[in-house]
């Protein structure tokens, strides 16, 4: 993990670079909080990545789940598939978007056990509709074909 | 007269129904692992918005009690909490179900939860009054100060990394300035987006923070199912603990509910230390039971006294002075803030009848969370044996439907899918989501306190930062829970490094 910390904290005083030198050409105080907070971020990492290489006060294992590199595939593909999904949403409507959603899942999370799955899609999308839709007036069925 | 009129309005069949709501949705949240009162409070804040202020602020707050009780449920069945806050019920509570007293461990659970739930709304009923006349007395050097307090405490308490948590509060606070500025009308860090010159919006990142990040989590494991053990007979099913039962956990009910009540208090230590505390407590003093840690009543009881009693005294600072006393409440302060109410004097006396009836409601939802609390408590096994593949569907479509209802636009879906992804690596690394939130919410209070103080400073900004007693003493606390957490943090990573 301090691997990490050290990439996370010069990548963000990298990123911080950019931001100080646009809000320097903000007028009046509008780029004064913005920059104090860019200072206490940098610092804030410079500490991070000073911590990582003293060993008495370098964090144990630390972050949550697991961290094999298959573990991270399931839930980036289930977020680029989301992201497609809603940005074809205007296209193929909302509720079709999110059935496709719940199957496309099915390969990537390896579900077996493909019946009570589908059952419970089906209540959740039943639930979404009234209660979003009917009750509470959310226009999602406005995300259709033709909209 | 009044008390008569807030009494009336809250038995009215809106507010009970969403009482009643507030109270399912938590009692299937906290029951849930790894589902959190946060991710049940952020999901139902977009369902609030067409309702009335007292419904939706009911309904939410009664979600926060039933979930941080729910979460006794799987501590006690299966040695999982449901909720951080209920770590310390799976000792005793899973001792007592292998024991095959699964269904005494619920009977006190509930019975401690709702004397714990009890007592912190009444605590909120009397404190919270006479400490809101302190907001008055609050002018800009004080707001900053107060903004920094609570991104400390709440930094230094919410990942057990000291560096990482302040290091997200400032973050949070440094998205907050996203938008036009509300004094010279210059759009800041909008790379000419019309939307991003509205501002980021606070509750689709709350979503996407708390609640696609879970999702995405549970993707790591899919086939794992909540429950991994067979469920023990257990006893008789009651409704209410027997006269033994509550003679011998009264004084530690009593105890834990006002330990659990001042910790709640504190900005940052919500239900789980708060929880830990009682136990321990309880622990010292039950020298004389053979069976504490092995399967005690006692043990349930603390705990679960104490982690509910957090729940109504984490509103106290929330509701007098705008700093929430736990990740919940954080994002019930977003709430109040979307409702059109501002933390403070007036929450007592311009929304009186407005508060008094939240507290109320809260009050009775307490009650109300334990009958149905019992009555659920014999079925909870089906629920923990949904897979986390329908959970991730679940958790995945209402985070995207609940952004688009903010606004009905796609703008927050994406910054809620924005925030999840972020929210994910954010975990990952141990960066704790909680201070960013809160940052983001403080931002404009503590921008305006920091811009007028620098414009009225006669000198040194810092001197007329510090120019008032009550500036110190946020300065010197923040400074204090800063050194503390440093100290205890090197401790617990000098202890670590020597078990291996």
């Amino acid at each position: 993990m301090l691997w990490v910390n050290r990439i996370t904290g010069a990548g963000l005083i990298l990123l911080a670079i950019p931001f100080w030198r646009m809000a320097g050409d903000y007028p009046d105080m509008a780029g004064l909080f913005p920059r104090t907070m860019l200072i206490v971020i940098c610092a804030l990492a410079a500490a991070m990545i000073v911590r990582s290489f003293i060993p008495a006060l370098a964090p144990a294992n630390e972050g949550e789940g697991l961290f094999t590199r298959a573990a991270f595939a399931r839930p980036l593909a289930v977020f680029a598939v989301l992201l497609v999904l809603i940005a074809a949403s205007n296209l193929i409507g909302f509720f079709a978007a999110m059935i496709v959603l719940s199957a496309a899942m099915v390969p990537i999370l390896g579900v077996t056990k493909w019946r009570p799955y589908a059952l419970g899609c089906l209540i959740l999308m039943v639930f979404v509709y009234v209660l979003f839709v009917i009750f509470l007036n959310v226009p999602l069925t406005t995300l259709r074909p033709g909209s | 007269m009044e008390v008569l009129s807030v009494i009336a309005d809250v038995l009215t069949p809106a507010h009970l129904l969403a009482m009643l709501a507030g109270v399912v949705g938590g009692l299937c949240i906290g029951a849930l692992p790894g589902l959190t009162s946060n991710l049940g409070v952020a999901l139902l804040l977009p369902v609030t918005f067409g309702m009335d202020p007292i419904s939706a602020l009911i309904m939410l707050t009664s979600l926060y009690a039933a979930a941080i009780y729910a979460g006794s449920f799987p501590a006690i069945l299966l040695h999982t909490p449901g909720t951080s806050a209920s770590a310390a019920t799976a000792i005793d509570g899973f001792a007592l179900t292998r024991k095959g007293e699964f269904n005494k461990a619920i009977r006190i659970a509930t019975f401690s939860s709702v004397c714990g739930g009890v007592f912190s709304a009444l605590m909120l009923l009397v404190i919270a009054p006479p400490l809101s006349l302190l907001s008055l007395k609050f002018g800009p050097p004080e707001y900053f100060m107060l903004a920094v307090f609570g991104l400390t405490i709440i930094g230094t308490l919410a990942s057990g990394n000291m560096i990482k948590g302040l290091m997200s509060g400032a973050a949070g606070l440094a998205i907050s300035t996203v938008g036009l500025d509300l004094d010279s009308g210059f759009p800041r860090f909008a790379f000419g987006s019309t939307d991003l010159q509205g501002g980021i919006g606070f509750v689709p990142a709350v979503i996407g923070l708390f609640s696609l990040s879970q999702a995405l989590l549970m993707c790591e494991e899919p086939h794992r199912t909540i429950q991994q053990v067979k469920v023990t007979a257990g006893g008789q099913w009651r409704l209410f603990p027997t006269r033994d039962e509550i003679r011998q956990i009264r004084a530690t009910v009593m105890r834990s509910s006002l330990i659990g009540g001042f910790i709640g208090i504190l900005p940052g230590a919500g239900g789980d230390i708060g929880s830990w505390a009682a136990y321990n407590e309880a622990k010292r003093f039950s020298r004389n039971d053979p069976d504490f840690g092995k399967g005690s009543i006692r043990g349930v009881a603390a705990s679960e006294s104490a982690n509910n009693a957090t729940t109504g005294s984490a509103m106290v600072p929330l509701l007098t002075l705008g700093i929430p006393g736990s990740p919940t409440a954080a994002i019930l302060l977003g709430a109040l803030i979307i409702h059109g109410l501002q933390p403070g004097r007036t929450l007592f006396t311009v929304h009186a009848h407005f508060t008094y009836t939240v507290i109320v409601g809260f009050l009775l939802a307490n009650l109300v969370m334990g009958f149905i609390g019992m009555g659920l408590g014999r079925y909870m096994g089906v629920v923990a044996r949904l897979p986390n593949s329908i959970l991730i569907a679940v958790v995945v479509v209402l985070s995207v439907v609940g952004a688009f209802s903010l606004g009905n636009n796609m703008y927050d879906v994406y910054t809620m899918m924005a925030f999840g992804l972020l929210g994910y690596l954010m975990r990952k690394g141990n960066f704790s989501p909680a201070p960013m939130v809160l940052g983001m919410i403080l931002g404009p209070m503590a921008e305006q306190g920091f811009r007028q103080s620098v414009i009225l400073a006669d000198g040194p900004v810092v001197l007329h930062l510090l120019g008032s007693p009550i500036s110190i003493t946020l300065a010197a606390l923040s400074l204090l829970s800063i050194v503390s957490a440093g100290y205890l943090e090197f401790k617990r990573t000098k202890a670590a490094r020597a078990a291996g």
